[in-house]
């Protein structure tokens, strides 16, 4: 219960992080690093598919209503979703990785957390900017703009990470 | 049965995935517009408000280029008003006629009596494409009203971008009213709550302006189709008309929300698409989306008259 209250701020705080800031400070006024999706990714492993679906989309949802272009990150949520249980069956359980509570950085290490977060982003961006342009001829547009994406995501979300998240983690 | 619920309870993951594709696509590509515009207008306040206070900062750090940057359109405003006011007189303007003049940066102006012009062409109707941003002072016929607003919120990175304003119904803000900034066209008035109001921006995927060149007469569609912000296309200026690289585009005197003459962009590329006898325009537009931060919204009165007007002939078709 503690770790639901626990999960849930941590996911309102990113929310309002990418609504009032980062949605304000828009990389070549086309890139926004979107920070909420690193929230979903580190969600605990043991948490039921299902569940974590309807979390992701209802999230995304959420981020759609602020900026009034709906079903856009719900979509792409619901991707990251999708791919998700398999991504970690297929990575993270095949190399033992047992903890229960959210995916941490000082339990992975640096390259596994990469490669582990990676994918996740890349498939929540490119679906993300595919639907928004729905057309296969601006494909290589859509690759850059995604490629972008996860990199300033990536930095954003382990510069959060180690600064707050990280440093409460490693403390216990 | 029962091992049909089974199986269906195996593939829940694939059944819910399906489903929220479904709904999330279905969102994407329409919305209620009754439940849609409740929802914005409550959306707007709550963003407009806290964005408001956020951006009290940064207004004070941006306050510096604001400021040069109004500084150099009253220059140029003002210069133009002597430049009329002794073409058309040969008089030396008033005192008080500067000052009318100044209440643009504060409240409202309003636009010289534009009546008369409306049967010369566009390149010449126009009191904006001599004074392309900023009307002469105000007198008692006027069309268009000027409302000075800030931008508090803006988005650059969706394919729907929107811009908040601290203007709302308080204001006199209604929906469909053009917005112009320092540089030229930005936009027109979609929501309006109480104190705010949101812009879809002409960066906006359903964002459509009626635009033409300057000095020609000849009308287009302008709108803009994804990627770069500062980039727009202009269709349906017919082949014959000239056009070249470094034309102005103006909007157009068809329009039901801009005053004709208020700059959008420039020509950087045209071309006539194989089987068609109407351009393709890439026009470079003049606005900088993403810091633009003070806007005047543009009430046309005459709008209803016209719009009453155009519903009658229709259906007298």
């Amino acid at each position: 219960m503690i770790d639901l209250i626990r999960y849930t701020a941590w996911l309102s705080v990113l929310m309002l992080v990418q609504v009032l800031l980062l949605d304000q400070m828009a990389l070549l006024g086309l890139i926004s690093p979107y920070i909420y999706v690193f929230g979903l990714a580190i969600l605990p492993v043991g948490l039921p598919s299902w569940l974590f679906m309807t979390f992701a989309f209802g999230y995304g949802l959420t981020y759609d209503a602020f900026t009034a272009n709906w079903g856009y990150h719900a979509l792409a949520c619901t991707f990251l979703a999708y791919i998700r249980p398999t991504w970690v069956r297929w990575y993270l359980l095949k190399s033992r990785y047992d903890d229960p509570g959210s995916i941490r950085l000082n339990s992975l290490g640096w390259a596994r957390f990469l490669t582990y977060t990676i994918p996740l982003f890349a498939i929540h961006q490119f679906s993300l900017y595919f639907f928004e342009a729905l057309a296969f001829s601006e494909l290589h547009w859509i690759f850059l703009r995604s490629l972008a994406g996860v990199l300033i995501l990536l930095l954003c979300s382990l510069g959060l990470y180690t600064t707050f998240y990280g440093s409460a983690h490693t403390s216990k | 049965m029962w091992s049909i619920l089974n199986y269906l309870y195996r593939i829940r993951l694939h059944i819910l995935f399906v489903l929220y594709s479904i709904i999330s696509l279905g969102m994407l590509v329409g919305n209620d517009p009754y439940h849609y515009s409740r929802w914005r207008s409550t959306m707007v306040e709550f963003q407009g408000n806290t964005l408001n206070q956020l951006n009290t900062w940064r207004s004070y750090w941006g306050l510096r280029a604001a400021n040069e940057e109004l500084n150099e359109q009253l220059a140029i405003a003002r210069t133009r008003l002597y430049q009329d006011q002794l073409a058309d007189s040969a008089a030396l303007v008033s005192l008080p006629q500067i000052r009318s003049f100044d209440s643009l940066f504060t409240g409202s102006v309003s636009t010289n009596n534009p009546d008369s012009m409306q049967s010369q062409s566009l390149a010449t109707a126009s009191p904006f494409l001599k004074t392309p941003l900023i009307p002469k002072a105000s007198d008692s016929s006027s069309e268009y009203k000027f409302i000075a607003a800030r931008v508090v919120g803006n988005s650059t990175i969706h394919r729907h971008n929107y811009m908040i304003l601290n203007r709302g119904s308080r204001d006199g803000v209604k929906p469909r009213m053009g917005v112009a900034g320092p540089k030229g066209a930005v936009g027109i008035v979609d929501q309006v709550s109480e104190h705010f109001c949101t812009i879809i921006t002409l960066i906006h995927a359903k964002a459509r302006l009626s635009a033409g060149l300057a000095k020609k007469d000849a009308v287009g569609t302008l709108f803009w189709e994804g990627g770069m912000i500062n980039r727009a296309t202009l269709i349906d200026i017919p082949m014959h008309v000239p056009v070249k690289k470094g034309d102005t585009v103006y909007t157009s005197a068809y329009s039901l929300t801009f005053p004709p003459g208020i700059p959008v962009g420039r020509v950087r590329s045209h071309r006539i698409p194989d089987g068609e006898s109407v351009y393709r325009i890439g026009v470079e537009l003049f606005t900088d989306f993403r810091s633009v931060q003070y806007v005047h919204l543009i009430d046309y009165k005459k709008r209803e008259e016209r719009l009453r007007l155009e519903d009658k002939i229709a259906t007298d078709d």
